[in-house]
């Protein structure tokens, strides 16, 4: 595996031994493997941002805040 | 391993990563054990990420009564955020929870589970309940997700489920991404000739041949002999497009090992009717018994 292949998946929040793991796919695979995942995360996170904030916008204001702390803690 | 099992990881992969099949670039090229490792790594990466943010959700909706609770996550949370949290719960909270939401709103919950952690969330669920869920997963067409559910639940759970669903050709869409061939094994075995018959012509008129022969693939010698007598026993309709699809697919190896393992009789059917059919399905069938290593017996029978 590349090493900046390793350090895209390591960025992914892939953990050590999973990056040990995917040693036994060969270069390519794990290049496009990392560049999928990155992708996929990217779009995970607006997804996951969008539901917060639809859930923050429909909590009654009282209760916003302390949800908001909770999630900042 | 066939072509078809490698096909069905790839879909899954492409899956949980968010794109086609087709857009898995060189790890298309890897084998059904590859994907699965690929797969595997990253939906821990995927699942991984954000996880005590859903920790801290799944610790809030503890401390309200389950009611108020269910109607909290119905509101505020919604079916996304539902499934991150609901995987973070002890199987207890997750099933007084789930008894209070409408099951369209469960079913929605389950297509962001995650596949790593709530194995014994659904375990925990009564049949019902569970028998509910997969009819609606059925109806929105998640064939892969109930194939998860099929690896995850106790044997008697995932019969119930079995015989909820009435559609031949959706028992196909769901074997097909089944991991455990020993629970693949346990629901076709389940299946009376009737029921599975019906399974084989709903893949002649569904174009789902490549799914049904990749169901059996990987299983028992006893059961892919018996899904074998049962093509024998199939109008020649069903029979030539069997035929046709291993022309068109490369699906002949699996054929060969189908006749190979059938009874006389049936072989004596399946060649009445390539005796009518293209001299190149001979052929090609031919060729394939050769490649397994089929008798000279057995060859000479297919070429009469």
């Amino acid at each position: 595996m590349r090493e900046e292949t390793r350090n895209t998946l390591a960025a992914a929040s892939v953990a050590d031994a999973d990056i040990q793991r995917l040693s036994e796919l060969d270069a390519p695979a794990a290049d496009d493997l990392a560049t999928l995942l990155k992708a996929a995360q990217t779009h995970q996170a607006r997804e996951l941002k969008e539901a917060m904030d639809g859930m923050l916008d429909a909590m009654p204001r009282l209760l916003r805040g302390p949800v908001k702390k909770l999630f900042e803690r | 391993m066939s072509a078809l099992l490698q096909q069905a990881e790839r879909i899954k992969l492409a899956r949980l990563l968010g794109c086609e099949a087709s857009d898995l670039g060189a790890l298309s090229q890897c084998s059904e054990e590859e994907l699965r490792l690929a797969r595997s790594v990253a939906a821990n990466a995927l699942f991984g990420r954000h996880r005590s943010l859903f920790s801290k959700l799944a610790g809030a909706t503890r401390l309200l009564p389950t009611g108020l609770s269910a109607q909290f996550t119905q509101k505020f949370i919604g079916e996304t955020l539902a499934g991150r949290v609901a995987s973070e719960m002890d199987p207890k909270q997750a099933l007084a929870l789930s008894e209070k939401l409408p099951v369209p709103f469960l079913a929605r919950v389950c297509l962001s589970l995650d596949p790593g952690r709530s194995g014994p969330i659904i375990r925990a669920m009564p049949t019902a309940l569970v028998v509910d869920v997969a009819r609606e997963l059925r109806r929105n067409r998640e064939h892969i997700v109930m194939a998860q559910f099929a690896d995850a639940l106790d044997d008697d759970v995932v019969a119930a489920v079995m015989d909820a669903i009435d559609e031949p050709s959706d028992l196909l869409r769901i074997g097909f991404y089944i991991e455990s061939k020993a629970r693949l094994e346990g629901i076709i075995s389940a299946m009376d000739d009737e029921r599975l018959g019906a399974t084989l012509v709903a893949a002649q008129a569904e174009a789902l041949w490549p799914q049904a022969l990749a169901m059996v693939d990987g299983t028992s010698a006893e059961l892919r002999g018996r899904m074998a007598d049962l093509i024998a026993m199939q109008s020649d309709e069903v029979i030539r497009s069997a035929f046709s699809v291993a022309g068109d697919e490369g699906l002949w190896p699996l054929l060969a090992d189908a006749v190979m393992l059938m009874s006389p009789e049936s072989r004596a059917r399946i060649t009445a009717v390539l005796e009518d059919a293209s001299a190149q399905w001979r052929d090609e069938l031919r060729a394939a018994l050769e490649a397994r290593g089929a008798s000279d017996e057995l060859l000479a029978e297919v070429a009469a």
